[in-house]
């Protein structure tokens, strides 16, 4: 009976780990790529399933000539997604550190810079046993 | 311990649906509210997840466009010449998974370069190859009917053509994603990335004296760490290694440059934009730290489009 549990259980994970990929994109589509008007999206999308108290790291690299975007999506069960820009000695650029302030950073460089850009979730007390998890998604938009 | 019937009934009517879900492909947009549905997944995802979630964090390495690469070069000074891109009637050369997504790559950022210098007739030859690569590698979603008229009735507008261009871009990455081949994913953007460098440097010889794009290009060894933080990402994987081993007199290229670009400052104007500069923004960058970067970029390509 264990053996069988083990099995249902994994099945279950995969499964519902495919599906929330697809959830995941839609989320995107419908509620993030709007906020990211009048920006062009560049085609390369970040995303994960994240849960609160976890964070990522992402390695971008940009160049002068346009203005740019990052757009920070969380689904509302998980929390507010917060930020850190850094340069590539881990300077603190930018942070998004309350849910008042704004979930996207407009910038330009005047020359090609690296970024490491930190994600993260906070904390949050739940009622129950079960662990939020929702999707988080970066877009990056850029225009002339 | 046991697992009740009901119990059991459920976790394979979930599994089931998931299943469906998960094939579906490119699903059609549902107007229903898709939070509220996420937020029920997500419960079920948390109940399975709680055991495994671990305080490890994720790395994810992201490089520029090819789009993005081919205007910023354009804006240093880069002139537009069809010459140097892959010829078209390569496309039906191109005959294993590996060599499809690395030309798929190639192909998309030819098309970018040909739309952004507003090239009309290149930009629709080079969007057929990318249609055929994609399609034979199974993302034939990404330039379906309805894509493929978008693109000729924009043909003629740079930026709606980029911004169709972009969405096809996502369409192949996420599709790949969601289907388990990462792999495949990453080497069309190798591909792209090689590709737009290779635009950039193929025309330079050693009489250069635009400093501006030669500051851009030796600025490229930044992407070029992310690719390979993003090549590294891989293990144990023959198709990644190879291109590794590829890699190699790019990195012994970029290794002679010296971007000690100083402190980063950041400046914030009224209307919040950043300006994020640094202050020592001039690098002394030589013709022949370039010419090196440039003979080791083409070597790589032109091994890409004899695949």
């Amino acid at each position: 009976m264990k053996i069988t549990k083990a099995i249902l259980f994994s099945t279950l994970s995969l499964m519902l780990a495919f599906s929330a990929q697809a959830q995941c994109k839609r989320f995107t589509k419908k509620y993030c790529l709007p906020t990211l008007t009048p920006f062009v999206y560049n085609g390369q999308l970040t995303s994960a399933l994240m849960a609160p108290g976890e964070s990522a790291e992402i390695m971008m690299t940009f160049t002068p000539g346009h203005d740019y975007r990052l757009l920070f999506c969380g689904q509302e069960v998980i929390g507010e997604v917060m930020f850190k820009i850094m340069d590539k000695n881990r300077k603190v650029l930018y942070e998004r550190r309350k849910p008042e302030q704004k979930s996207y950073f407009d910038f330009n460089v005047t020359t090609t810079q690296q970024f490491i850009v930190e994600v993260y979730i906070p904390n949050k007390e739940t009622p129950n046993e079960i662990v939020p998890t929702g999707c988080v998604t970066l877009m990056v938009g850029y225009k002339d | 311990m046991t697992i009740p019937k009901s119990n059991i009934a459920f976790l394979i009517f979930a599994s089931i649906i998931s299943l469906l879900t998960a094939c579906s492909g490119n699903e059609p947009e549902q107007d229903t509210e898709v939070q509220k549905t996420d937020t029920t997944v997500n419960k079920e995802i948390s109940a399975v997840t709680k055991v495994r979630i671990e305080k490890t964090q994720k790395i994810f390495y992201s490089v520029p466009s090819p789009a993005e690469t081919a205007d910023m070069f354009k804006k240093a000074g880069l002139e537009y010449n069809k010459d140097i891109l892959n010829p078209y009637n390569n496309v039906s050369k191109y005959s294993t998974q590996f060599a499809k997504a690395i030309n798929l790559g190639v192909y998309g950022a030819d098309l970018s370069y040909a739309n952004i210098f507003e090239q009309t007739q290149e930009s629709m030859l080079y969007m057929n190859c990318a249609k055929k690569l994609a399609d034979e590698l199974g993302v034939s979603g990404a330039f379906d009917a309805a894509t493929m008229e978008r693109f000729e009735e924009n043909v003629n507008n740079k930026d709606s053509l980029l911004s169709l261009i972009s969405d096809t871009y996502w369409v192949i990455d996420d599709y790949l994603k969601e289907n388990d081949q990462e792999e495949t994913a990453a080497l069309i953007i190798v591909g792209g990335w090689i590709e737009g460098l290779y635009l950039g440097t193929a025309m330079l010889d050693e009489n250069m004296d635009n400093t501006e794009l030669m500051q851009r290009i030796a600025e490229q060894k930044y992407s070029f760490e992310n690719l390979m933080g993003l090549l590294n990402s891989f293990e144990n994987n023959p198709n990644i290694d190879r291109i590794k081993e590829m890699m190699k007199p790019l990195e012994e290229a970029f290794a002679k440059i010296n971007l000690d670009a100083g402190e980063t400052t950041a400046t914030t104007n009224d209307e919040g934009v950043t300006t994020i500069g640094s202050t020592n923004e001039n690098t002394n960058v030589t013709a022949e730290q370039i010419l090196g970067i440039k003979n080791a970029v083409t070597q790589i390509r032109n091994q890409f489009i004899q695949f």
